[in-house]
């Protein structure tokens, strides 16, 4: 590439950014003045594994080409919950519904992460790194962010911590517990063997101040799976001296096969997510108040219906957010984000839906708006590739 | 100037040292572990009255479709819920068995690197069992022997074609419900191709998600698969092929599609099913295959990190060998790499399970206790045959080593020695299962009791690690 090639392409892609800038918004009613942080301000990430349909989630049902690229997919139109003349939430959000009419929740279609291809495991480490493509060593935007803004403690809720809480800055890890108790002597003297261990030790101390939070709180929950881990997060992000950012994994989302119109696989996946968050605000009382809620998967599905009544690997999807914490940013379209259409030309290589929003900028503004993180560092060091263009709201 | 770890030599690539063990190890601990690679292909003796894949699959096919017989006829009668029960408890009985024999063989192993390669290859192949695919939830263990074991002394283009016929990979990465769009039966039913294991063989299996394809060549490999299906019957007819047993794997040629496939470069005709013969064979010989597989087996056995000199001489005898599985085992140990103290690998859950009992001399393996051992591998959320994807348990020490696993971890050890800490002196043991350094040494020496020192031994962090 010759000299003057570079800089007619970088000339041309200022422009073209300079223009996306000034055409884009932040969140309507953002403001970004300090009195909407509060330091008691929560943040509740659920990562759905396996891709998640948006086109079955937040149906278009107002565009035209839907019908034709899968009407076997599509609920009866008079069940729909309708949210405007276009958008509808699948039957089953019941509860989502609810919050939309009380200002509580957001919805974006056509989002995506940075990540370009079909793969389930680079998807999700990318969705989880916050890059732009797929490291083996990467560690998790999350991580990145609470190393910036240190005063913020995360929690990882489930077995493992997965991707997004990995890296340098120590988080904690919880799960239900099926094992007998030890002997608190024994646990001291274990402890000094773990404190010679750079790695191991931490962890150790992690697991044992958590289990000291839990065990005051939920000492009559027999809920099991995933709402076992709802109301624990619940308890902890309104436990005083407890973190205020949990992490929540639900899997089963990889609907190739027979994935269900108004019923089946995918719609018992939907009642589960609503109702999880439904359980959550009951949960947190009144920290619902403060907490936003991050729905976030690794790509969208193909627009067109598989061979097998299923869908496959797609681009853009959709990210909710719910909670209390949404009405700072007062009144809104229930959906937000440009609708890049469903016609064949409007199709990303033929199959997919168009992104015309980058998840990252979404979490960076919820992170600066809600969380108080500072801009710079999120551009930096938390979200290092993300686009310079704003958070497009229609 | 390598040294010979026997600790290294038993736990970085066996299942844990056996304290009786340590004097023989000791003696040449890179030949030990050599010794062991030409065997892997061997039988244990556990598994010798073990049903196959077919007969498994056959069984837990009847089972299904009574179950649904029953409840789409209406009301299920009471005669009918006590058939369901009867099929239940023995399916439960069934698959505990499995799960009980195949730690046992992990236990009782004297070829335990061996055991830990078919378990490496088991879970590079991983398969899921559950429910949705209500046919192959029996054959885990079975699926295991006749596709991974059988081939250990084979080359890695006979273990992928193996995998890839598959009754139980086939079902369940769809492959069964895939069908050529163009095909007789694709025109029939107009339904279409399902990509899923065209897309795991390329991304998981064989040339890794960079190896250089693309989705034309996932869609070029799902139609070269289409056909390639399991021999039961439907609601409606009987099974396909009557002169193989049912639950075997069956070519469908009404289900595959026509025409000559690019796939990588390559062009291959449609011979039937022997056109994904060929393609899979030569995806097996590509050379990103080549280094994918090297790295994995590096990253497996040596540190989640793997160095790259060592996957470079990896991946060189994969290419000069034709991916010979016995020359690229035997390379393995023979890296300076592999012998590095420094380097270091957390256990599994399930390794640091087996490697817990391994260490306690005499424990009888009855059918309670290795149920409860399997129980708690449930808790750690490593069930054989229950990954939480295709691509298998992972490998990373943040994987295992997450707070709750590790507190999980020492609760477990608390179990196990409040049964057993009375009949084994950790003082006796200690320095022939791992390289104790002072700290632990004077732990051991100073604690409470007999109990409490066996429990700072194994839920020490060192016991954690596989040095």
């Amino acid at each position: 590439m010759t000299h003057q090639q570079t800089s007619r392409i970088n000339r041309r892609q200022f422009i073209q950014s300079a223009a996306v800038m000034a055409a884009a918004s932040t969140l309507p009613g953002l403001s970004w003045a300090n009195s909407a942080i509060s330091g008691n301000n929560k943040l509740a990430v659920i990562i759905l594994r396996g891709a998640m349909d948006g086109l079955a989630a937040v149906i278009p049902y107002g565009d035209a080409a839907l019908r034709t690229h899968r009407a076997a997919l599509i609920p009866a139109d008079e069940t729909l919950l309708k949210l405007d003349n276009f958008f509808a939430l699948h039957p089953a959000f019941t509860g989502l519904f609810q919050l939309q009419k009380a200002g509580e929740l957001g919805i974006v279609h056509a989002i995506a992460s940075g990540y370009r291809e079909r793969s389930h495991f680079d998807g999700q480490n990318v969705l989880e790194s916050g890059l732009e493509t797929a490291l083996p060593n990467a560690t998790g935007w999350l991580n990145r962010a609470i190393q910036v803004q240190n005063q913020q403690q995360a929690m990882a809720l489930g077995q493992s911590v997965p991707l997004i809480l990995r890296g340098q800055a120590s988080v904690g890890s919880w799960a239900p517990p099926v094992l007998p108790a030890l002997n608190e002597d024994t646990l001291t003297r274990l402890q000094s063997l773990y404190n010679t261990d750079s790695f191991l030790g931490p962890r150790l101390q992690e697991a044992l101040d958590a289990r000291a939070i839990v065990s005051a709180g939920m000492t009559n929950s027999r809920a099991r799976g995933f709402t076992a881990l709802i109301d624990a997060a619940g308890n902890f992000l309104k436990a005083p001296g407890g973190p205020n950012i949990v992490v929540l994994e639900n899997d089963g989302w990889d609907t190739h096969v027979n994935q269900g119109g108004a019923q089946g696989t995918l719609p018992r996946k939907f009642t589960e997510l609503d109702s999880s968050i439904t359980r959550l605000k009951t949960a947190l009382g009144t920290t619902w108040q403060n907490t936003v809620v991050v729905v976030m998967t690794e790509f969208g599905r193909t627009v067109r219906v598989n061979g097998t009544q299923g869908t496959d690997h797609g681009t853009a999807g959709v990210a909710f957010l719910a909670g209390g914490g949404l009405t700072k940013y007062g009144s809104r379209p229930a959906v937000l984000g440009p609708w890049p259409g469903l016609s064949e030309s409007s199709l990303r290589e033929g199959r997919d839906l168009q992104p015309t929003n980058d998840l990252r900028i979404l979490i960076a503004e919820i992170l600066q708006s809600h969380m108080g993180f500072n801009g710079q560092l999120l551009r930096s060091v938390v979200f290092p590739g993300m686009p310079m263009s704003g958070f497009r709201a229609s | 100037m390598t040294t010979y770890s026997p600790f290294i030599a038993a736990n970085r690539f066996g299942l844990g040292i056996q304290p009786g063990e340590h004097t023989s190890i000791a003696k040449d601990p890179k030949g030990w572990l050599s010794a062991q690679v030409a065997l892997a292909s061997r039988v244990p003796p556990r598994y010798a009255q073990l049903a196959n894949s077919a007969q498994l699959i056959e069984m837990a096919d009847a089972d299904y479709r009574q179950r649904i017989s029953f409840q789409q006829d209406g009301e299920v009668t009471d005669a009918e819920q006590l058939q369901i029960n009867a099929a239940q408890r023995l399916a439960t009985n069934l698959m505990r068995n499995h799960a009980n024999q195949r730690l046992a063989v992990a236990i009782e192993s004297d070829t335990p690197f061996a055991e830990r390669l078919v378990r490496f290859w088991s879970n590079h192949f991983s398969v899921t069992l559950g429910n949705n695919k209500p046919t192959t939830i029996y054959a885990g263990l079975a699926y295991e022997n006749e596709t991974i074991r059988a081939n250990m002394n084979r080359r890695f283009e006979d273990m992928l074609l193996s995998v890839a016929r598959h009754p139980v990979m086939l079902t369940y990465l769809d492959n069964t419900v895939s069908l050529g769009p163009t095909s007789v039966l694709g025109r029939q039913r107009r339904r279409g191709l399902n990509e899923n294991l065209a897309r795991e063989m390329l991304e998981l299996h064989s040339v890794g998600v960079d190896g250089g394809y693309k989705q034309a060549d996932v869609i070029s490999l799902a139609r070269m698969l289409t056909g390639w299906g399991v021999n039961l019957p439907t609601n409606t007819e009987a099974r396909p092929d009557l002169q193989t047993p049912a639950g075997s794997f069956y070519y469908n040629a009404r289900a595959h599609e026509p025409g000559t496939q690019q796939f990588l470069g390559k062009s291959y005709v449609d011979n039937g099913q022997q056109q994904a013969v060929a393609a899979i064979r030569d995806l097996a010989n590509h050379p990103s295959t080549a280094v994918f597989i090297a790295r994995k087996l590096v990253r497996h056995f040596i540190a989640d990190q793997a160095p790259e000199s060592a996957v470079i001489r990896l991946a060189q005898v994969f290419r000069d060998s034709r991916g010979d599985l016995t020359s690229l085992h035997k390379a393995l140990v023979d890296l300076d790499e592999a012998w590095d103290p420094r380097l270091q690998k957390l256990k599994t859950a399930e390794d640091f399970v087996v490697s817990t009992v391994r260490a306690l001399p005499g424990m009888a393996l009855t059918d309670e206790i290795l149920r409860m051992l399997n129980d708690t591998l449930g808790s750690f959320n490593q069930t054989p045959f229950m990954a939480p994807s295709p691509a298998g348990w992972p490998e990373q020490a943040e994987h295992w080593g997450g707070p709750d696993a590790l507190l999980k971890r020492v609760e477990f050890i608390n179990m196990v020695t409040s049964a057993v800490g009375r009949d084994v002196d950790a003082r006796d043991i200690v320095n022939l299962i791992l390289p104790a350094d002072p700290t632990l040494q004077s732990a051991i020496r100073r604690a409470e009791s007999k109990t409490q020192a066996l429990t700072l031994l194994l839920a020490s962090p060192q016991f954690q690690w596989r040095a």
